[in-house]
């Protein structure tokens, strides 16, 4: 057996040199300080490469064009076996990247490793850094939902400031008149085919600087004195699967996020940057007016510079570099003020206004369209789930709703309703506004937001379909939607009581002059329940 | 030419002249010649190298288990992940293939009728609406049968031929009867029929049954 290995193994050896080249690398002295503190590079190239098979195998079932692309990816992450778990590997992998690299450039600099003569390998790892930061940006807009359209808009706002360069990135990036589908596909291009050659050539070029000057000793005297296989070889792998089992288990356990598809025209959405950029975000927020610039352009080019400069700082005598105390007390400080303007940009996150009385419960049902809320009670009543189940259920004849990813045209729908096939007897004939409100249910089920239909009161859900019923929405907005003729509904619980709305529907015209708001008599227990509505909503 | 773990400690060894003989004979099978001319240096380097060697032995065989256990967790997920990706069932089975034909009365009796009628093609993430055609046949009984209308030679439309009173293929000649049975080759099976079902007066059309070999 052992003899049978040894052939083939020198068999190919003599061919291509492969396994003594292995080996070779297997064999590299390494100083007898080294230890757990330099893992972070081999987790940093592991989970590279871990991105890169997971962004192959989306790539897989992605179609890359506005709207097929989030149609697609709800396809992968619904439909597709394990792809919810590849999906959720790609994205909280990027994010466990960021975390590992920062990591690694903070071991680098506290062990000061960046001196002479190893300054390129430094400067390779700031490029490194910033291909992650791009890999990050360009694939924040291929999910192409709300998120992701409106993350992408204050992206290129923020680059369109920059003096005199500005005009010129935007159409760069393909969105000089704002995120359109060429900005999609110039960031689907950067994420998929420039960024990835780029890394893999810069991380080839980083793994041959370090293997060319070693790895730092903790004093320039240091002998080498043991070799990478066994002992480092197996601190790096064990690192390795701690990352993999961290990043896993996030992946099984968070869903990645995944909004609605991009709607340009909701002006209500409050779009944020992801984590990483939070921090240059909330910089953003302080120094807004003319020294916006200063956040936007001069302090993260001082800081690339800073960094690359790192090397060549010298004193007057001699070159500089900080002591490993001063060091890692500038690290620290860094990942401090990183954090606390992160978790500053968290807490100001707009939390939506809410109405006295309102439980948080319905604050949370309250942002969803009343359309929908609607549509789940006739979804209810009118039978539907004779034949199909919503999220979960006993296996029925019809498919289960929240999970397909299949849209049907209204007149499909209007169709199916009247004849749904195999129980002829249970057509039902809805109204317009019924047919409206269940085809726009329909269009956006899906299963988070269905928990949060699931859970609505039903005095809740009348209340939306007296609205709906109501057609209120031709002359009111809910949630930013609906007719300009009237005001808003939403906050209206700050500005009139109960008892004064309740009037202002039997004689709208003595309580508001002027108003065209004809006069609405509702059934008994029907008034409670669009009060109800009416008064969640929040400002 | 094996690989060989803690090079330091073999270093170590290999740096002591008494050392470098011992090995010597070692290679040469001499040991038990050395060690019987009574020089304690011998014995000493002899049971040294027995201690070492197991410390060695035992400690690479830690560290290459522990490896190979940490290597195979990972690659082991990773491939059941990607198999389940790449060969996997989508999870939902939809689309159930049913199609609104059209009046049940509009079929009549005696020559079999081409019908066409829509139908919504689930494709990944995308629904298609397709038009699509049937061969109906009102039989003696009332029933109604319904022809996939390709040829199940190659898949050529055929067409109903009035004076010889059977299906006829353009492109081999295959016939069959107005019950779908091959009359004359090349084909083999007959006539695959549409699943079908009458619901009030509308006729409803369902998969493609594919007919067994005659």
């Amino acid at each position: 057996m052992r003899a049978a290995w040894h052939a083939v193994d020198s068999w190919i050896d003599e061919r291509t040199g492969i396994p003594s080249a292995c080996r070779r690398f297997l064999a590299e002295e390494i100083p007898a300080s080294a230890g757990w503190a330099q893992v972070f590079g081999s987790v940093a190239l592991f989970l590279f490469l871990l991105q890169a098979l997971t962004g192959i195998l989306l790539a897989l079932n992605y179609a890359p064009t506005p709207g097929d692309a989030y149609r697609s990816l709800t396809y992968i992450v619904r439909e597709v076996a394990a792809g919810r778990m590849i999906h959720a590997l790609h994205h909280w992998g990027s994010s466990l990247m960021i975390i590992v690299v920062f990591l690694h450039m903070a071991q680098v600099f506290i062990y000061s490793a960046y001196r002479k003569p190893r300054e390129a390998t430094w400067m390779c790892g700031v490029l490194l850094l910033l291909f992650t930061l791009a890999f990050g940006l360009t694939g924040y807009l291929l999910p192409w939902d709300n998120r992701a359209y409106w993350g992408t808009v204050v992206t290129t706002r923020i680059m369109g400031s920059i003096p005199f360069a500005g005009p010129m990135l935007l159409r760069l990036a393909g969105a000089p008149d704002g995120v359109g589908v060429v900005t999609f596909s110039r960031f689907y291009s950067l994420h998929t085919i420039v960024l990835p050659v780029a890394m893999f050539g810069m991380v080839g070029l980083h793994v041959l600087l370090v293997r060319k000057h070693g790895v730092t000793p903790a004093r320039v005297d240091e002998p080498r004195s043991q070799t990478f296989y066994p002992r480092q070889a197996l601190r790096d792998l064990a690192a390795v699967f701690v990352a993999f089992v961290l990043l896993f288990l996030a992946a099984a356990i968070i869903d990645a996020p995944l909004e609605r598809i991009a709607d340009p025209t909701d002006t209500s959405y409050i779009p944020r940057p992801e984590w990483y950029f939070l921090f240059l975000f909330e910089i953003l927020r302080l120094l807004n007016g003319p020294l916006e610039i200063l956040g936007s352009v001069v302090l993260p080019t001082v800081a690339v510079g800073l960094l690359f400069a790192l090397p060549f700082l010298r004193t007057r005598k001699s070159e500089f570099h900080f002591p490993k105390r001063a060091a890692s007390v500038i690290a620290a400080s860094v990942f401090a003020v990183w954090g606390a303007l992160t978790m500053a940009a968290v807490r100001t996150s707009p939390k939506p206004h809410r109405p006295s009385n309102v439980t948080a419960r319905e604050l949370r049902w309250a942002m969803v369209a009343p359309e929908e809320i609607a549509g789940i009670g006739y979804f209810y009543s009118g039978g539907c789930a004779t034949c199909h189940n919503l999220l979960h259920g006993e296996p029925k004849f019809g498919p289960t709703l929240a999970a397909s990813s299949v849209r049907h045209p209204k007149e499909w729908l209007a169709q199916h309703f009247t004849h749904p096939p195999g129980n002829a007897a249970a057509g039902h004939r809805f109204s317009i506004p019924q047919l409206n409100a269940l085809s726009i249910f329909l269009a956006n089920v899906n299963p988070e937001e269905t928990s949060t239909l699931q859970e609505m009161s039903p005095q809740f859900i009348k209340g939306a379909q007296v609205y709906i019923a109501g057609a209120c929405s031709s002359c009111h907005k809910v949630n930013g939607l609906g007719g300009g003729i009237g005001p808003p509904l939403n906050g209206l619980a700050d500005r009139r009581s109960k008892a004064w709305v309740s009037a202002h529907f039997l004689a709208p015209q003595k309580l508001s002059p002027g108003s065209i708001m004809p006069v609405y008599r509702f059934a008994p227990g029907e008034q409670e329940a669009i009060l109800l509505y009416l008064f969640s909503l929040p400002e | 030419m094996h690989f060989t773990p803690l090079l330091s400690e073999r270093a170590r060894v290999n740096e002591c002249a008494s050392c470098k003989e011992f090995v010597k004979a070692e290679a040469q099978n001499d040991v038990t010649d050395l060690l019987q001319r009574g020089n304690s240096i011998f014995r000493r380097i002899a049971y040294y190298r027995v201690v070492v060697e197991q410390k060695i032995e035992r400690r690479s065989f830690l560290i290459r288990g522990a490896m190979i256990v940490f290597s195979s967790l990972i690659s082991g997920t990773l491939a059941s992940s990607v198999a389940g990706y790449l060969f996997g069932k989508p999870r939902i089975q939809r689309d159930d293939g049913w199609a609104d034909a059209g009046e049940v009365s509009e079929v009549r009796q005696g020559t079999p009728q081409q019908i066409t009628f829509e139908r919504s093609r689930t494709d990944a993430w995308k629904v298609q609406n397709e038009k699509v055609s049937a061969w109906v046949v009102l039989n003696n009984e009332d029933s109604i049968t319904a022809f996939s209308p390709l040829c199940t030679h190659l898949g050529c439309a055929y067409r109903w031929d009035t004076a010889k009173h059977l299906f006829l293929c353009p492109c081999h000649g295959s016939t069959f009867d107005k019950n779908g049975q091959v009359v004359t080759g090349p084909a083999s099976r007959p006539l695959d029929r549409y699943a079908v079902k009458v619901e009030g007066s509308r006729l409803w059309l369902g998969p493609v049954e594919r007919s067994r070999e005659s």
